[in-house]
């Protein structure tokens, strides 16, 4: 069992999850701090960054990350992918 | 004729057609041509001499091209820069080349450098705001000195298997000598668009800019690699007719961007370079797209970097195969004593022609390891020619296993062994053996997918298989199972990976 399904489901925990991880694993000229900074315009996400990610968000939130998913509105921020990641997962709310 | 005498000419010819474009706005030629003399004069105002290194720090913006052609026009030398780099690889990178300038380009600019990266008078980082002008305060009206076709255009770093980061120095006629031949052999005409996908540090991109911009074509940046279906979007939306990159790239745009599905009758060209597409891929991309040229291409960055390209028609045939020489350009395959072998024998690919680099910046040791006493470069690649002259790789040179006494090509074994029913992949190594000076061991991943570890039943199960292919000293010696490959952060095999947890 993944260390994201046995968490709570309020936003508080999807947005430090995927705050540390983007620290820990992507960031490389300093970490991010604001969850609402563009990834992509800050350079913090590129394409093997990516995929990373998304292997990342499908092992620990239990999600797929499907075709259509995969588009900037839910990969922009470290608060895009929170939401993205509560409406998405297993027994998430679909807006 | 310079890379400065190709956008002139464009520019003369097609003033006011797109040269270079991205979501933030598009140049013509004329613009690109004028901003860049603006900008080169700026640069030269301030100091900068024939010679010097301007670090570009590249992004897939029109402002890229900007400052590469102002690096030219100023018979500097142009270094694209990979920020995507650690800090420590990037400073390994700036201490090598002692740029003079900084150049920053589309996002760079707004977000400014570290005080590391800045290894120069702070008043030589210009910022190319999109759309801004680039003449600026202090533009004197003396035109920069002129550059020539034999003098260094631009030091394109390599990370190599040692991890010392190399500078390959192309020259103006390196580049452009592949300019004119991919722009024949394609052929690349001014009607076409052209989609950038990769980031203009690796040479791959560079020349594709470099060619589209003598052909007077319009080049489009997709910007980085991340959302496959807004770049097959792109292909639709701006009319694209080329796209090209590595088998990952094509990978992800059929499997994530619904590439072969979506509606695009500009597309006429997908090129591949850096890797093998899987036959399977190949099938399915000419079912669904049978209009859709795969043009597959082989070089290395030090040959600026296009040796060979496969004839479309010919894919089908020969999926594997790399293709022929490209105009200008020789193709050999020379044995350990350097001796041509005959056809369809495996030795080590040599390239010989205008396309081969002067050398490795500041680096003549490592230089004299691959360039020999005619020029010739010697890629480390494994390979052979087949009847019609194309190109067929083996693997590198370094992978080749020295076991009883024989220089044995581990494709030939992994082949083998992939034949045996259950094994989705597989990978052959040479292990240190008292006795046989290396013995062959086999890497694998089972199509269960299965425990990993060493099999024993496995190995046998393998040898009794490889036996009516493979002479005896050609079989693995042990098997060792994997859930998956161990993988670079570039898609390619982490063999030192293997080899330290066999160990282990």
């Amino acid at each position: 069992m993944s260390l994201g399904s046995e968490t709570g489901v309020n936003g508080a925990d999807e947005t430090a999850q995927v705050l540390a991880f983007v620290n820990a694993r992507l960031a490389r000229n300093g970490p991010v701090e604001d969850c609402s900074l563009d990834l992509m315009h800050a350079r913090v996400i590129d394409s093997m960054a990516m995929l990373e990610l998304v292997v990342w968000l499908e092992q620990t939130f239990g999600l797929r990350v499907t075709n259509e998913h995969l588009v900037p509105e839910n990969f922009r921020s470290v608060a895009a992918l929170a939401g993205y990641v509560r409406r998405s997962r297993p027994g998430g709310c679909r807006p | 004729m310079t890379l400065v005498d190709r956008l002139t000419a464009a520019g003369r010819r097609w003033p006011d057609k797109p040269a270079v474009a991205s979501e933030h706005g598009a140049l013509d030629f004329r613009s690109l041509d004028e901003q860049s003399d603006a900008l080169a004069r700026r640069l030269a105002a301030r100091g900068l001499a024939p010679g010097d290194r301007v670090a570009v720090w590249t992004d897939h913006a029109p402002e890229t091209a900007v400052a590469l052609w102002a690096a030219w026009k100023a018979a500097a030398i142009a270094v694209p820069i990979n920020a995507t780099l650690g800090p420590a690889s990037r400073a390994e990178i700036l201490a090598d080349c002692e740029p003079a300038a900084s150049l920053l380009c589309g996002r760079h600019a707004a977000l400014g450098l570290l005080e590391a990266d800045v290894p120069h008078a702070p008043d030589l980082v210009i910022r190319l705001e999109p759309g801004a002008s680039t003449a600026g305060p202090g533009t004197a009206t003396r035109v920069p000195a002129t550059p020539r076709d034999e003098d260094v255009a631009v030091i394109v770093y390599t990370s190599g298997s040692t991890g010392t980061p190399k500078g390959v120095t192309l020259s103006h006629r390196n580049l452009g000598s592949v300019v004119d031949a991919v722009i024949e052999h394609v052929p690349v005409t001014a009607d076409d668009t052209y989609l950038m996908l990769v980031p203009l540090h690796y040479v791959h991109g560079l020349m594709q800019l470099l060619v589209h911009v003598a052909a007077g074509a319009s080049v489009v940046f997709a910007g980085d690699f991340l959302f496959p279906r807004e770049i097959v979007r792109t292909l639709g939306e701006r009319r694209i007719v080329e796209v090209s990159g590595t088998p990952w790239h094509v990978d992800l745009l059929v499997d994530r961007g619904d590439l072969l599905t979506a509606g695009l009758p500009a597309l006429r060209r997908l090129g591949v370079v850096g890797g093998r597409l899987a036959p399977e891929r190949i099938a399915q991309i000419a079912r669904a797209r049978p209009g859709l040229e795969i043009h597959v291409a082989y070089g290395q960055t030090e040959c600026a970097p296009r040796a060979t390209a496969l004839d479309p028609a010919r894919i089908a045939r020969k999926p594997a195969s790399v293709g022929s020489p490209i105009p200008g350009v020789a193709v050999h395959v020379l044995d350990e004593r350097g001796l041509p072998v005959p056809r369809r024998r495996t030795g080590e690919v040599v390239i010989e022609g205008p396309n081969v680099m002067l050398g490795y910046w500041r680096k003549p040791g490592d230089t004299a390891r691959v360039l020999d006493g005619r020029g010739r470069l010697h890629t480390g690649d494994l390979g052979w020619l087949d009847a019609e002259g194309d190109l067929h790789l083996e693997g590198r040179v370094d992978d080749l296993i020295k076991s009883a006494g024989e220089r044995i090509a581990p494709r030939e074994i992994e082949r083998a062994v992939l034949a045996v029913p259950g094994i989705l992949e597989c990978v052959v190594v040479g292990v240190p053996d008292s006795a046989l000076g290396q013995r062959i061991e086999a890497h694998v991943v089972l199509e269960t997918g299965g425990r990993p570890g060493t099999s024993t039943e496995l190995l046998a199960r393998i040898q009794d298989c490889c036996a009516r292919e493979l002479p005896l000293q050609r079989r693995p010696r042990a098997v060792h199972v994997w859930p998956g490959l161990p993988r670079l952060a570039n898609g390619k095999l982490d063999r030192q990976r293997l080899a330290r947890d066999r160990e282990r």
